[in-house]
């Protein structure tokens, strides 16, 4: 199954939600808190939801950004699931370091190595 | 810290007093983004300089000017090759940058906001918070 909206692209195995991002820029906080209800509203209503964010394709994020993907990992983890980022290249990997959520986040290469740890 | 003066580089020189809303600070954003094209900032400075000024002008709106749409944002930003400069003053009190939290620390990784400031600083060449608080600028200018 899957779901695309003007920013996100949602798709769900039964096993894993995947979201990909359909814009480039993840700095707008009414993007971000559009983005965030959709990621929210995915994985809420599951036990042990996991949950695949693949960075691919993201140029630029804000602090807001961030702060949305605490919200989703709050939300899995009191679910008790688990949440896997993959494909953050770059200047978007030192924002994750700069801010040590690199060490909060479970943060993959690849979109198949995140699936891998999620199964 | 001002830019050096060449007569024969490109140069982008704003300043204007906006509303505080996301239209405004998006035009602003539009604007600044031209001038880095303008001038030949690479990837690398595009992407800290367009970080520092969302969050700054975020800031500015959000907690600056308490989301009061009615109030206004004096934004200044100079560039020219290698270097940027910019200034973001706002109507409110202004704060302590010494009271802010920091994100980094372990009991704070979890916390959703607080990581603006944070990332300003490690993008920027120099940050200044100047007294109240409710004045930030900013400098880019790597060196080669």
């Amino acid at each position: 199954m899957s779901a695309d909206s003007k920013l996100l692209r949602l798709a769900d195995d039964g096993d894993i939600v995947e979201a990909t991002f359909a814009v480039d820029t993840i700095i707008d906080e009414a993007c971000i808190q559009e983005i965030g209800r959709e990621l929210q509203a995915a994985v809420v209503e599951r036990q042990s939801p996991r949950c695949l964010v693949n960075f691919l394709g993201v140029q630029h994020l804000s602090s807001a950004a961030l702060g949305m993907l605490i919200d989703l990992n709050t939300t899995i983890q009191e679910r008790e699931g688990r949440l896997a980022l993959a494909e953050i290249e770059g200047t978007i990997f030192d924002v994750f370091k700069i801010t040590k959520l690199d060490r909060v986040f479970s943060i993959h290469g690849t979109a198949a190595e995140a699936r891998a740890e999620l199964r | 810290m001002t830019s050096p003066r060449n007569p024969s580089e490109p140069r982008v020189e704003f300043r204007e007093t906006i509303l505080s809303n996301r239209d405004a600070i998006d035009r602003v954003l539009e604007l600044c983004l031209e001038g880095l094209v303008t001038c030949g900032h690479d990837e690398t400075a595009t992407f800290a300089i367009r970080l520092a000024m969302e969050e700054t002008l975020a800031n500015a709106m959000n907690h600056g000017n308490g989301g009061d749409s009615s109030k206004s944002i004096i934004v200044e930003f100079e560039l020219a090759p290698g270097f940027f400069r910019a200034a973001i003053e706002d109507q409110g009190p202004g704060f302590n940058p010494d009271s802010v939290p920091d994100p980094t620390a372990e009991e704070n990784l979890t916390i959703a906001s607080g990581r603006g400031l944070t990332l300003m600083k490690a993008f920027m060449t120099e940050v200044i918070v100047v007294p109240p608080g409710n004045r930030i600028e900013m400098t880019y200018a790597p060196q080669d």
